[in-house]
């Protein structure tokens, strides 16, 4: 079909793109060499986007922490009291979503009729419908997914770690929000925020896989021509500034388990605005730091291991968006204090930030990078990631080869100015430590 | 795809696809599941890839491994039926793609020999404080399915429901196991594995057959096997009479419920497919009876499933629920274990159910771990070779069959995980 746009998106696969005219980004990657295909209808929505300018009323709304993920778990529910699960399943589809901070996505996946089920997802995710009875009937069952996630320990480490440090912006609360917050959910605040953030200008779609091309380019034109939308003002957000300095101060919780359970959070407040080209760049930069510092091949990690200074190992990753960046850093110890002083004695010696250790660092990140093209379903997420940034996997790749050492040291330099203000610590305090 | 066996005690099972840009082998080594073999034999293979005689250090051999473009190396332990398997796994970057010249198959086929045949010794065995670091890390690991909520909810059913019988076996050990253990002790188990253990090869990547073939032959040419004997897989479960119920406390926001059930069935049984599928109609996917009623009619839980355990005659459910709905939530799943048993099943239920099957054999073929896993289940099923005729098989499934694969289950253990201060309210 005419007007589509031919790309690289790895080094082996070349993705189709087009932008509908009601403004929805299109991207598609057709692979006969798998079975399946792995389709994602995003939006760039999630749990941070928590006071908007609202349309309908040209006034700021506020919706209560937890809206993004409810309304995943209703988009569900049709008008026709029909289920989509049951949709999905009787053409031999698979279905599920999830929300992160950032966004929304419905997915599915699929060997057969694909035409039909990439119908049945646009279908499904732009005809909402929420009523009372609905709302109040998902509140039991979200009300024990939070309670699932509270009993596993590395997720409390990371909420109460991002609670700490960001007070005051919505990327500290809990995605699912709180069993308090998710009571006071009405279908009014459902519609606001569906309203506001699943406009089409607002929306992606990217399918991977075995799929005929010219089948789906055509099902979607047609699907998407059928649907009358008004063109969108770009969404106005609330700027939410969080300049919180949350100091080393550590936070203790007890819990009932057999070690104890350490967040390291470093919040980076990027004191030289701009230095990198992108905030996916930065990420990258800043994830080689830490796998220099902290990974199975710096020679500090056996130092941790072998000296018991940690249990088992340590993890660790950075997350850079265009309103906040974090370091999370999580291990297992018998001796909480004998990591923290351990952790930050590496930062500050830094004696693993070397040329030779960038080389092998660098090597170890492109080669997972190829590792992650094998997999579709994983190119259908980080297209997701990557699609309304203009960027692809390939993009990445060539971005991994022209980072420099003096890039690195002048992030590492950066990084370590501020530990004293903005790294702390959240202490899990197992009740039957050995 | 060729398979080949190459005498009594060595399997290849070889495939070139071109869709990968990996490479990946696994090696498992077969022996007889035998109690006091588990925690050494487990010890040996975590130490095995440690240290290797040309980079002796840790750090040294993962630098290694990352140099060659993230080669990835691992290695477990798990059991089938009356076998304790250990895996040896290797995931590399295909040459093909990396183009660098200084980088072959050959060096691939190096490498795993590196690992496989040189690891670093002292005095002829591995290193000691190598053996104890490990040996410490498998015994915090252990002790630490504590923590993991849901996962010790599960070991406490299997602990209580098969308590002294060989199915309580963990594949890696109990925790005191490790505590004698020395370098003499885990190098020998690995040279005990090498020249006892029956061994099988998987092999995926853009590799012709016979270039992977050539290969393993050399790679394994100076191992002198002996052969094992084959052992039957199961011995008969000796079915409880009356159902068990065991309650512990923790502090914990969310009940879970374990319950198992006994059935007489296992992987290589002619009837394991339909019994397979009618574990799926229960609790298998958002359109099962667990999910639809436990879940989306009675809002009690974000979750309730069913699997089965292939060798060991069971089948568990699970539910994560409030302490004050769990009787309620138990009630809900005894009605639709009655519910299948009583022939209360729909075709749509069931033509559900088998494209759900069907699906997730296609989609793992889309993996390079689970083409392997995929290879390893059809060299167990019963009367089954290959994928279309498994495919085949779970599409000839009749209503009849998945009602009476019901009647064959019987509750025999619940454990239930619940808060603190729920004792006190009862």
């Amino acid at each position: 079909m005419n007007n589509w746009k031919k790309i690289p998106i790895t080094s082996t696969q070349i993705g189709y793109m087009k932008t509908l005219e009601n403004g929805m980004q299109v991207c598609l990657i057709p692979n006969t060499d798998f079975h399946e295909a792995h389709a994602s209808f995003t939006t760039r929505y999630g749990s941070i986007h928590r006071r908007f300018m609202y349309p309908k009323t040209g006034a700021f709304y506020t919706a209560p922490d937890g809206v993004a993920h409810f309304l995943e778990h209703k988009m569900f529910d049709q008008p026709d009291g029909s289920d989509v699960f049951l949709a999905f399943s009787q053409i031999g589809a698979s279905a599920n979503a999830y929300t992160s901070h950032e966004q929304t996505a419905y997915i599915f996946s699929t060997n057969t009729n694909t035409a039909e089920a990439t119908k049945v997802l646009l279908d499904y995710v732009q005809s909402p419908q929420f009523t009372d009875e609905t709302v109040e009937k998902e509140k039991g069952i979200i009300e024990q997914e939070i309670q699932m996630y509270e009993d596993q320990f590395s997720w409390i480490g990371y909420r109460c770690a991002l609670g700490h440090s960001y007070p005051n912006h919505p990327v500290g609360v809990d995605i699912a929000g709180t069993v308090e917050s998710i009571y006071a959910i009405t279908k009014e605040d459902l519609y606001a925020c569906y309203e506001t953030f699943y406009h089409p200008s607002n929306m992606q779609f990217i399918m991977s896989g075995n799929f005929d091309l010219e089948t789906i380019q055509k099902t979607i034109i047609e699907n998407q021509a059928l649907k009358a939308y008004q063109k969108q003002t770009d969404i106005v957000m609330e700027d939410v500034e969080d300049q919180t300095i949350p100091g080393i101060k550590a936070l203790k919780k007890q819990i009932d388990a057999q070690t104890n359970y350490v967040s390291a959070i470093f919040k980076d407040i990027r004191v030289v605005k701009d230095r990198f080209k992108h905030h996916i760049y930065e990420e990258m930069v800043v994830d080689i730091i830490l796998d220099m510092l902290f990974s199975n091949i710096s020679p500090y990690y056996d130092q941790f291991v072998d000296e018991h200074i940690v249990d088992t190992g340590i993890s660790c990753y950075a997350t850079y968006e265009k309103e906040y960046a974090f370091l999370l850093t999580q291990v297992k110890t018998k001796d909480p204090n004998g990591f923290i002083e351990k952790y930050k004695q590496c930062w500050y010696e830094g004696a693993t930030i070397t040329r030779d250790q960038f080389d092998c660092v660098r090597k170890l990140h492109i080669g997972s990078q190829i590792q992650g093209q094998n997999n579709m379903s994983y190119l259908t997420q980080e297209m997701g990631r990557l699609l309304h940034e203009q960027l692809t996997p390939k993009d990445l790749l060539e971005w991994l080869q022209l980072i420099t050492f003096e890039e690195i040291e002048l992030k590492y330099q950066e990084i370590v100015s501020q530990l004293d203000s903005y790294l702390s610590f959240v202490l899990l305090e197992g009740n039957i430590v050995k | 795809m060729i398979h080949i066996e190459k005498n009594a005690v060595r399997f290849y099972n070889l495939e070139q696809s071109k869709k990968f840009d990996t490479i990946s082998v696994e090696f498992t080594f077969s022996q007889i599941l035998d109690k006091k073999m588990v925690a050494v034999r487990n010890l040996a293979c975590q130490t095995l890839i440690r240290v290797l005689e040309e980079f002796p250090s840790k750090r040294e051999t993962r630098a290694h491994f990352a140099n060659l473009y993230a080669a990835r190396v691992g290695s477990g332990v798990g059991k089938n039926g009356g076998i304790h398997e250990i895996t040896f796994q290797f995931t590399f970057a295909d040459p093909l793609v990396v183009k660098d010249e200084a980088y072959t198959l050959d060096t691939i086929f190096e490498c795993m020999q590196e690992v496989m045949f040189k690891p670093r010794l002292e005095n002829e065995v591995f290193l000691e404080q190598i053996v104890q670091v490990e040996k410490r890390m498998m015994q915090e690991k252990i002790s630490q399915l504590y923590d993991d909520k849901m996962h010790y909810a599960q070991l406490k059913l299997v602990e209580k429901m098969y308590e002294n019988t060989p199915f309580a076996i963990k594949a890696y050990g109990e925790l005191a196991d490790y505590d004698m253990l020395t370098s003499t002790d885990v190098f020998r188990s690995y040279t005990r594995m090498l020249a006892e253990d029956s061994l099988a090869i998987y092999a995926i990547g853009n590799v012709s057959e016979n270039d992977f073939s050539l290969r393993f032959d050399k790679l394994f040419a100076n191992i002198q096997q002996e052969a094992i004997a084959k052992i039957a897989i199961n011995s008969k479960r000796i079915c409880r009479v009356e159902k068990q119920t065991f309650q512990e406390f923790q502090d914990i926001k969310q009940t879970k419920l374990h319950i198992g059930y006994a059935i007489p069935i296992t992987i290589e049984s002619e009837t394991y497919i339909a019994q397979k599928l009618a574990i799926d109609v229960l609790g298998g996917g958002s359109q099962s009876k667990l999910f639809q009623e436990v879940r989306e009619k009675a809002s009690l839980a974000y979750y309730a499933s069913s699997t089965m355990d292939a060798y060991a005659q069971a089948m568990y459910i699970y539910a994560g629920v409030d302490e004050s709905k769990k009787v309620e939530a138990e009630e809900i799943i005894d009605e639709q274990i009655i519910c299948m048993q009583e022939g209360n099943i729909s075709e749509q239920e069931l033509s559900i159910a088998k494209l759900t099957a069907v699906h997730r054999i296609t989609s793992i073929q889309d993996t390079q771990t689970g083409c392997i896993m995929l290879r390893r289940t059809l060299a167990k099923l019963n009367g089954i070779a290959t994928i279309s005729e498994w495919i085949e098989a779970i599409e000839g499934v009749s209503l009849q069959n998945i009602i009476d694969a019901a009647k064959t289950w019987e509750k025999d253990t619940v454990f239930i995980l619940s808060p603190d201060g729920s004792a006190k309210n009862e």
